[in-house]
């Protein structure tokens, strides 16, 4: 056991203080290792899809899309359920669906062929039985809200509707009439208002996010690319019909949500994992709920916003 | 043993020989199939330095609630950063460079004050030693009088203390995580330490031996 000096002696031998701190060194306590590499990979593989798509290339992303091919990416679900599979669109690992606001990609291993996507939109609205989603995956950050980046927290329902632009939409079920915290953040433009309820017997916290449902607004067609999503192979997207439109439900393994700064650099994109989510549009705003519930009981929900 | 990552006896005060050892050549060879597009050697490199890179953003964002998104943009900007990379150099520093800046930047945004607060692990490794309960007490006494002392210390000595102690980074990394010169590093740890060491003094005065709490 390493000694600090006798507390007679003030003057501390350097090996001494050396072998004390050492020790101490064995017994402070660091954070717990995450394992990065997945949501760094996902990253680099959406950014590259990205650059790509607009034309912006370098010698890195070059080679990078040489190395993993388009086979080793995606395959591209369109609204509708069809693959369009023009050269160019093979190329593209994103394409966006439907709903102003919102890009989706599917995301492959580099090692896998090319397989057919888990995700099987029906034809007609009534999509094939959803397997069970396993249970949630190690995150590699605490789920708090604060951690979502919701932006500034609202004093209610009615603040916000004083502070944006757009007609305020939120479920009208009896059991969500308040939510329990609203924030207003920006960007997108215009802002987006995201309705937080807290868990509850019939809203199990989704690991993901920490809450029982999240529920957020925006005009989607005032920045077309805000929000992206990238789905890993296990992520199921069926097509459904909200409000008389398109809506995605998204379900199966945790995937990627992000969104980008305020300055819209592609490279400031914050990532993280997103339970299961139901998007669509209604009255000029992309919605989007999230959480650890059903597809049943978040079209329940959906079909309840006014 | 002079590569593990835990050891803290390597780098600064003893001599920094890692650069002639095996692995910072297979960094570099994943370093170089990373600049050329392969997305699973940069991988290799995230799986290897995330731990340090993680602890890194921890001392310097001086919170742990941020040290995973941290280390995470700083592994993707370090990737569009590597046509840049000097081939041949070594890659740990110049990764910490970059986690260090996002971890700051990170830190200015949120305008938080308050430095990271050193503690000790709930639970501690077993001593192979086994020493008696007493000497475990006293230990841990004395244990809790150093850390007190450097907690007390401005955030620079301690951080350069946690990053040699803690740590255990080389010179080199040092000076990337700190933002000087390699050529002053020893000189700030040895006046870190000397500081460290007027703390441990001046705490002693007052209190009788054996009256510490923990």
């Amino acid at each position: 056991m390493p000694d600090l000096p006798s507390r007679s002696d003030p003057a501390m031998p350097d090996a001494d203080l050396d072998r004390a701190l050492t020790d101490l060194g064995r017994r402070i306590e660091l954070p717990p290792t995450s394992d990065l590499a997945g949501a760094v990979r996902a990253r680099l593989l959406a950014q590259a899809a990205r650059r790509r798509g607009r034309g912006v290339r370098s010698a890195t992303r070059r080679s990078l899309w040489r190395s993993l091919g388009w086979a080793a990416l995606a395959l591209v679900l369109l609204a509708g359920g069809l693959l369009l599979l023009s050269p160019d669109a093979r190329r593209a690992v994103a394409e966006r669906l439907g709903l102003p606001g919102i890009t989706i990609e599917h995301l492959q291993p580099p090692t896998s062929a090319i397989a057919p996507v888990t995700a099987t939109p029906a034809p007609g609205g009534q999509p094939a039985p959803t397997p069970p989603a396993p249970p949630p995956t190690a995150l590699p950050s605490t789920p708090t809200v604060d951690r979502l980046g919701l932006g500034q927290r609202l004093s209610g329902l009615a603040d916000a509707r004083a502070r944006v632009a757009y007609s305020v939409l939120a479920p009208t079920l009896p059991e969500l009439a308040v939510p329990d915290e609203v924030y207003l953040g920006a960007p997108p433009a215009g802002g987006q208002l995201s309705l937080v309820y807290r868990p509850r017997p019939d809203l199990p916290a989704a690991a993901e996010t920490g809450v029982g449902l999240l529920f957020t607004q925006f005009r989607g067609s005032l920045q077309p690319e805000f929000f992206g999503k990238g789905l890993p192979p296990g992520t199921r997207l069926d097509e459904v019909t909200v409000a008389g439109g398109p809506a995605y439900w998204i379900e199966g393994r945790p995937h990627f949500f992000f969104y980008r700064d305020q300055s819209g650099r592609q490279t400031d994109e914050r990532f993280r994992l997103a339970a299961n989510v139901l998007l669509w549009e209604q009255g000029g705003l992309t919605l989007r709920i999230e959480g650890a519930f059903s597809k049943e009981q978040a079209l329940r929900i959906a079909a309840s916003v006014r | 043993m002079l590569v593990g990552n835990r050891d803290p006896r390597r780098g600064v005060l003893h001599h920094d020989d890692r650069s002639r050892e095996g692995r910072p050549l297979e960094d570099s060879e994943l370093v170089e199939r990373a600049q050329h597009g392969d997305v699973e050697a940069y991988e290799g490199l995230v799986r290897r330095y995330q731990e340090l890179a993680i602890r890194t953003a921890y001392l310097v964002a001086g919170t742990a609630a941020d040290a995973d998104e941290v280390a995470q943009e700083a592994f993707v900007k370090a990737y569009y950063a590597l046509p840049r990379f000097r081939p041949g150099a070594p890659f740990r520093p110049w990764l910490l460079r970059i986690v260090a800046n996002e971890a700051r930047n990170r830190r200015k945004a949120s305008r938080r004050r308050e430095s990271v607060a050193l503690r000790l692990q709930a639970t501690v490794p077993a001593d192979r030693a086994a020493p008696s309960p007493e000497e475990e007490i006293l230990a841990s006494e004395r244990r809790a009088v150093l850390l007190g002392a450097l907690n007390g210390l401005r955030e620079e000595d301690r951080l350069t203390v946690a990053y040699r102690y803690f740590l255990g980074l080389s010179e080199e990394e040092m000076a990337a995580v700190l933002g000087c010169a390699r050529g002053t590093v020893k000189s700030r740890l040895a006046r870190s330490l000397g500081r460290l060491r007027a703390a441990l003094t001046a705490a002693d005065h007052p209190v009788e031996p054996g009256t510490t709490d923990a």
